[in-house]
């Protein structure tokens, strides 16, 4: 997947985000639907607009003053010092480092999205040890000491600062809960 | 009128300065100089981390450690731009072209110690200019009412998109769903359900915590997870730094006309919303450039190529607090998170702020500028042991911001939901970065959707009433010309630019 569908994607989710949200807000009352219309009406505009810049080129190119502006003229001074030596980078390296990247995204998001799942079943203090140990084993491929020990740290520090200190009762869990933890 | 001013900025002063006040700067000034430091992290991490542990706190120590946090990260990303030619910070990437030429000619401490010189005295500039405006301002805030209030968000949103780099239409949609996500819940008038697909959990509507969790902290957790480790340098050991600091603090006293315009310079760009530091360095090692009778040394280690940025970046510190204290309009991502954490301890910028709680304006002012200081203090007496933590592993500190950031979002109303919350908005977060969708005006809509929907009901019913005139009131006029130019701007300067890109081309035919 390029990265020009992906964008167009990631517009085409916002646009859906709206238009749902208008048929919701149609549903409402004259007044509590006041406000949210006078947003929903040019947000909706707005993207449909941008979701044509996303897959038509040519349209891009020729509103490229509101795609790409610069003001102050910043940017080219600025990428100048902060990419002093990218010019010997070839297409072929850039290539796979697309695609290297894009795998680490989908693993990352699977981590991320797997949090707040350890801590429904688990609840914070078993779930955020036992994250922060997996991540670090077979994420990042850490050591299994230094695995354990960071874990170790983040239990000992929530322990600490919330439950002895800001004594927070911090969810519990399903799992943990049916199970009597 | 004066009075009252002076004796709030006197009593600012004596609360920062008593114990145990003192430490709260202090240590935000030094957890701020350790997050700028640490690759991958920033400012924004740290400060959308504590606003959520920091929620039960009292107003006096949320001014005192926030203003330190707004001033502590600013001079710390130079250090890495002049020994290592990487930027901590993007303001600090005018610092490298001349700053690191400095550097490889053996005068690092020079460099260094004009950065620090530069940085404090061009804060303590943008700090005076701030005291200074402060009886402008309640003036100010007297002549607005909620339809100019209104027009205020609404050119603050405009500018805020109009100026960020990237796409203005991106900024102005980002500003539509930040505002659409306000209105999850009760309508504020007629009590409606909006938007809650008959879950519980949303009725009270989304909590801002856990999106601006998401979308700062989780959200740069996620790309620094995806782009791997980003230290500074593979070599990032700190030879014996030579050079003078004397010197270096010499130079900024021996240019101290450059010093004075590069201050001005960045204390007007950081009155404009969203303009932000990286362009008030750059506008002013341009203007360095263009005085200077001799030009030959710029690029190539010119001290005054270091003045001019250091000078510009610090002293709109100062200045960006004049939109967020007096209007409520964040000029950065920094204002933006600063306007969350006050807003959420009930301290409503504008006529309440600005004269019933001015003690707390100055606490906010004065734990600043003392922040600045000690930066520029702490990071030249420190520079070996600070430049130590560019090389820590971030893929450790990754699953711990994780873990801080979800327990942040659960802590502020203790319901699991909002872990959920977090953890959506913190891929949002993402693909907002990645695909160049500015997360400004995003955040600043969400924080100001609710007073924006209030403006508005109330502006129309007076109007329907008969009480005001919408149409004839001249402020409200000018803030509806002023938005109309903003968002014009870009697309006069592209026409102009390809106006001239023809004419170039032209030439060079003919």
């Amino acid at each position: 997947m390029t990265k020009t569908i992906e964008k167009a994607l990631f517009t085409l989710f916002l646009f859906a985000v709206v238009t749902v949200s208008l048929f919701l807000t149609l549903r409402l009352g004259q007044v509590a639907r006041l406000v949210p219309l006078a947003v929903i009406v040019p947000t909706l505009a707005l993207l449909a607009f941008q979701l044509l810049l996303d897959i038509m080129p040519h349209l891009r190119q020729q509103f490229s003053s509101l795609e790409n502006k610069d003001l102050f003229h910043v940017r080219r001074l600025r990428e100048k010092s902060l990419h002093p030596n990218n010019s010997t980078e070839t297409t072929a390296a850039m290539a796979d480092e697309e695609q290297g990247l894009r795998r680490n995204e989908m693993i990352t998001m699977l981590w991320i999205l797997l949090l707040p799942v350890f801590i429904y079943l688990f609840g914070f203090l078993l779930a955020l040890p036992w994250h922060t140990f997996c991540y670090l084993r077979w994420r990042s491929g850490e050591s299994w000491l230094m695995a354990s020990g960071v874990a170790s740290g983040v239990f000992a520090l929530v322990y600490s600062v919330f439950v002895l200190t800001l004594r927070m009762a911090l969810y519990e869990g399903e799992l943990s809960r049916w199970l009597g933890l | 009128m004066v009075e009252p001013i002076l004796q709030a900025a006197w009593d600012g002063l004596r609360l920062v300065f008593s114990f145990p006040n003192i430490l709260y700067p202090i240590i935000g000034t030094l957890l701020a100089m350790v997050f700028a430091f640490i690759p991958g992290l920033s400012g924004f991490t740290l400060m959308a981390l504590a606003i959520s542990f920091t929620l039960h706190w009292e107003p006096l120590p949320i001014m005192l450690l926030f203003g330190a946090f707004v001033g502590g990260a600013t001079f710390m990303g130079s250090i890495t731009a002049i020994l290592f030619n990487i930027p901590g910070t993007t303001p600090s990437a005018a610092t490298t072209l001349d700053g690191y030429p400095l550097a490889q000619q053996g005068e690092a401490k020079t460099a260094i110690g004009c950065s620090a010189m530069s940085s404090a005295l061009g804060s303590s500039f943008g700090v005076l200019v701030l005291i200074l405006l402060i009886p402008v301002m309640r003036q100010a805030i007297l002549s607005f009412g909620s339809p100019e209030f209104l027009m205020l968000s609404i050119w603050g949103l405009a500018t805020i998109a109009a100026v960020i780099r990237g796409s203005l239409i991106k900024g102005l949609a980002a500003a539509g769903l930040g505002f659409l996500l306000s209105f999850v819940g009760f309508d504020p008038r007629t009590a409606e359900v909006r938007y809650t697909f008959g879950n519980d959990f949303l009725r009270e509507g989304i909590s801002v915590v856990p999106i601006l969790l998401g979308v700062f902290a989780i959200a740069e957790m996620i790309t620094l997870s995806v782009t791997g480790t980003r230290t500074i340098s593979g070599s990032a050991k700190v030879e014996q730094l030579t050079g003078s600091l004397w010197r270096g603090v010499q130079a900024v006293f021996s240019n101290f006309g450059l010093f004075i315009r590069s201050s001005i310079i960045g204390t007007v760009i950081g009155m404009i919303p969203a303009v932000g530091g990286t362009v008030a360095s750059f506008v002013a090692y341009g203007q360095a450039v263009q005085t200077a009778k001799n030009r030959d040394k710029f690029g190539r280690g010119d001290i005054r190529g270091v003045i001019a940025p250091e000078a510009a970046h610090d002293a709109k510190d100062g200045a960006s607090l004049v939109p967020t204290l007096a209007f409520g309009i964040p000029g950065s991502e920094g204002t933006a998170l600063l306007l969350g954490a006050l807003s959420l301890h009930g301290l409503v910028p504008g006529k309440e702020l600005m004269n019933n709680q001015l003690s707390l304006v100055f606490v906010l002012i004065w734990s600043l500028f003392l922040s600045n200081w000690l930066t520029s203090i702490i990071g030249v007496a420190l520079v070996n042991q600070l430049t130590r933590l560019t090389v820590v592993r971030t893929q450790l500190l990754t699953p711990i911001i994780f873990a801080l950031a979800v327990l942040g979002a659960y802590a502020y109303k203790g319901r699991i939901e909002d872990v959920a919350v977090a953890a959506l908005f913190g891929l949002i977060g993402y693909f907002m970065k990645k695909f160049d969708w500015s997360r400004v005006p995003f955040v600043m809509a969400l924080v100001l959707g609710p007073l924006f929907e209030s403006n508005l009901h109330i502006t129309r019913n007076l109007h329907q009433l008969g009480r005001i005139n919408f149409w004839t009131r001249p402020l409200t006029v000018a803030l509806m010309i002023l938005t109309a130019v903003t968002l014009l701007l870009p697309y006069v300067q592209g026409i102009r630019e390809k106006r001239r890109q023809r004419q170039a081309s032209e030439e060079d035919s003919s």
